[in-house]
């Protein structure tokens, strides 16, 4: 079945999963609030806003979770204050009450502090295609006229990436329920191969140079059914070196491997991408039930302003479900399709700390990249140290991995899925937020790796 | 001349206005070392406790948390013991009472000047036990109140914000999704060396008189 053919059935497909999802968790049911406490019954008459010379008044009631006519208690008062203060829009936040002209109503009072000068921020990650890269000094200039929008500068600088990147994002635009998302880039990456060349019997680490410079534009809605859809535009220039480098030994190759060499040229890529996606999940430092699920479809074509043409197609996911006690099992599946016409850069990738975790990084890629992904993981998670559940400090995972890639799904056999099992640690820290260790085993050939990165696996 | 009458005059209001809004700040009037069947003390009286706007929250029926926290130092400003303790008010508005919460215990009053004095004059027992300490050495109790409407996490903990940092999941210009963690910088700079401003809501800490332990038990029981 090509491509074309298959694609309607993944759309359906995703929207029934996308409804499903929010029928059977819809999020503020998953955990029971054992901490709410509430002796009595009090509501909002009115919502006063103190202090706010810069800050627009609707842009500090969309970040809370009630209004006028809403039950108002100490734990919703909690979540909102956090709301207010995780915006960094402000250097104080307060909130108080009276009370209102009736018994049992209340006049809600917050006072604010306007947030006047930007701010700096350190940004960091890791992922298998960039590495290690981290913005030692991100400009934030938030909330510049009132309106809540965000605006990021920073300089990366990495393992395999360094560039500079401008963020903007513009949340309820012209006072309607729609965002836009606005990103300009000048990026340069060092792409890994994995291929055989000379007299090497072993596949070798083969680094190329590949730049980056665009801009992305992304729409998005905020309420009824719109909110799972966005849609976006990117225009990008690309500059893939002609250069091939042995990682290990730095020798410089002079013969690649047709199906890379193809694309070294210079070119563009006009795409306009559009994307289901849901999340009910109950909270995602340890989401304990929920389900967390994407579908996007993306077009290149010469009629969008560049001069690549391909689709591309990524399902995206994840469940979450408590056993007995606070034992967690989660299940994460990732399909991806892209056309043959697809440069390297622009294919799939398996093996790594993010992927099938018993190989190395990328090392199952085959040489061109692959048009065909599909992985899943598994994983049961237990807290090791339940003091501040479910914001504990240490969680112990046993997972099983499993994966293929290739060029045609329909060329699919069983020997070409791969698979992996281990056991790790999350560990919670200060700054770095969630420090991720597993050590896991291939099952089709021996030896271990061991990963070190940032956050849950998905 | 009239102008800089008038610069002088305008200076003074100011000033005015300033002591003014200084003077409704919570103060620890008195720190009051003692012992009691072989544990250290300790009675503390405030000021200024209850602001229009705590008042207004307690009355409205949502609580107010009185946060004390209590340090035990050496006379070479040796952290010998740290202690806090909570006293939640919170006030009824269909029977019109007021509970008091302290640690287990719980109290309920009518008048909300009874609320004020208990909250205003407290004793906190068994602070340390008098064997762990040395009777000729010099003591001191540092003590800082602040009390919030609602919830004692309106006030600004380092660990909270510091702890609370999760990974973003974030799209990348490759195919990737992955974790994107990041630090709020400046806040980071200012906690540790800007100029703390004082709030309305907390005293600043206050040291008591420097005491030895011999001194507090000749007192308790003269010959």
């Amino acid at each position: 079945m090509k491509t074309k053919q298959l694609s309607p059935y993944i759309s359906i497909f995703s929207l029934l999963i996308l409804f499903f999802s929010s029928e059977f968790y819809p999020a503020t049911e998953c955990i029971a609030d054992s901490q709410a406490t509430q002796t009595q019954y009090l509501t909002i008459e009115a919502i006063a806003i103190k202090g706010a010379r810069k800050t627009k008044h609707e842009t500090i009631l969309r970040y809370l979770t009630f209004g006028e006519g809403d039950m108002i208690d100490p734990r919703a008062v909690e979540v909102n204050y956090k709301r207010l203060v995780d915006t960094n829009f402000f250097k104080r936040v307060n909130f108080s009450t009276r009370p209102g002209s009736l018994k049992g109503k209340v006049i809600l009072i917050i006072e604010i502090e306007d947030r006047i000068w930007p701010y700096f921020e350190i940004e960091g990650s890791y992922s298998e295609i960039e590495g290690w890269y981290f913005s030692p000094l991100c400009l934030r200039l938030d909330n510049l006229f009132g309106g809540g929008r965000r605006n990021k500068l920073r300089l990366l600088f990495g393992d395999r990436l360094s560039g500079i990147d401008f963020d903007q994002y513009a949340p309820y635009l012209w006072g309607k329920n729609v965002n836009l998302n606005t990103n300009l880039y000048i990026l340069s990456r060092e792409i890994i191969h994995y291929f055989k060349y000379s007299e090497f019997q072993e596949k070798r680490q083969i680094s190329q140079k590949v730049g980056n410079a665009g801009f992305k534009l992304k729409y998005s809605a905020n309420r009824g059914i719109w909110k799972y859809f966005s849609t976006f535009y990117q225009l990008e220039a690309i500059f893939p070196d002609s250069v091939f480098e042995d990682k290990e030994n730095g020798e410089k190759l002079t013969a690649i491997p047709a199906i890379v060499e193809e694309d070294t040229t210079r070119t563009s890529k006009g795409l306009l991408g559009f994307n289901l996606a849901s999340d009910t999940r109950d909270n995602n430092f340890y989401p304990t039930c929920g389900i967390w699920t994407s579908f996007s479809a993306e077009f290149a074509s010469p009629k969008l302003g560049g001069k690549l043409r391909f689709e591309r197609y990524i399902f995206d996911f994840r469940v979450y479900q408590q056993l007995f006690g606070r034992n967690i099992v989660a299940l994460h599946l990732r399909l991806g399709s892209t056309t043959a016409s697809a440069p390297f850069y622009e294919r799939f990738y398996l093996g790594g700390a993010n992927s099938l975790r018993g190989y190395k990084g990328r090392s199952l890629t085959p040489v061109g990249w692959g048009t065909r992904l599909a992985l899943g993981n598994i994983e049961y998670r237990f807290p090791l140290k339940h003091k501040n559940y479910p914001k504990h400090w240490l969680t112990g995972v046993i997972f099983y991995d499993f994966g293929s890639i290739g060029h045609r799904f329909a060329n699919f056999e069983r020997q070409d899925l791969r698979t992996g099992a281990g056991l790790g640690f999350r560990i919670r820290m200060p700054v770095l937020g969630l420090l991720r260790m597993d050590i896991a085993y291939p099952l089709e050939t021996r030896g271990a790796e061991l990963h070190i990165s940032i956050g849950h696996t998905f | 001349m009239k102008t800089i009458q008038n610069i002088i005059l305008i200076i003074s209001i100011f000033s005015i206005f300033t002591t003014n809004i200084a003077a409704e700040q919570i103060a620890v009037q008195e720190i009051t070392p003692y012992t009691k069947q072989g544990w250290l003390c300790v009675e503390i009286r405030l000021n200024n406790l209850f602001s229009e706007k705590i008042i207004g929250t307690i009355q409205s029926g949502l609580p107010s948390i009185i946060d004390v926290k209590l340090k035990l130092v050496k006379k070479t400003n040796k952290t010998i013991l740290s202690k806090s303790i909570s006293i939640e008010i919170t006030h009824n508005i269909w029977t019109e009472t007021y509970t008091i919460k302290r640690d287990h215990h719980t109290e309920t009053v009518q008048d909300f000047q009874i609320v004020k004095k208990k909250c205003s004059s407290f004793k906190i027992e068994s602070v340390i036990a008098l064997v762990r300490l040395r009777q000729k050495d010099e003591y001191a109790f540092s003590v800082k109140i602040e009390i919030n409407p609602i919830s004692s996490k309106q006030s600004e903990k380092i660990q909270d914000w510091i702890m609370d940092s999760t990974p973003t999941e974030v799209e990348l210009t490759s195919t990737n999704r992955t974790n994107v963690i990041s630090f709020n910088l400046s806040k980071l700079i200012k906690f540790f060396f800007g100029k703390k401003e004082a709030s309305e809501n907390s005293s600043k800490w206050t040291i008591s008189n420097v005491f030895k332990l011999n001194e507090l038990q000749h007192a308790a029981h003269p010959k």
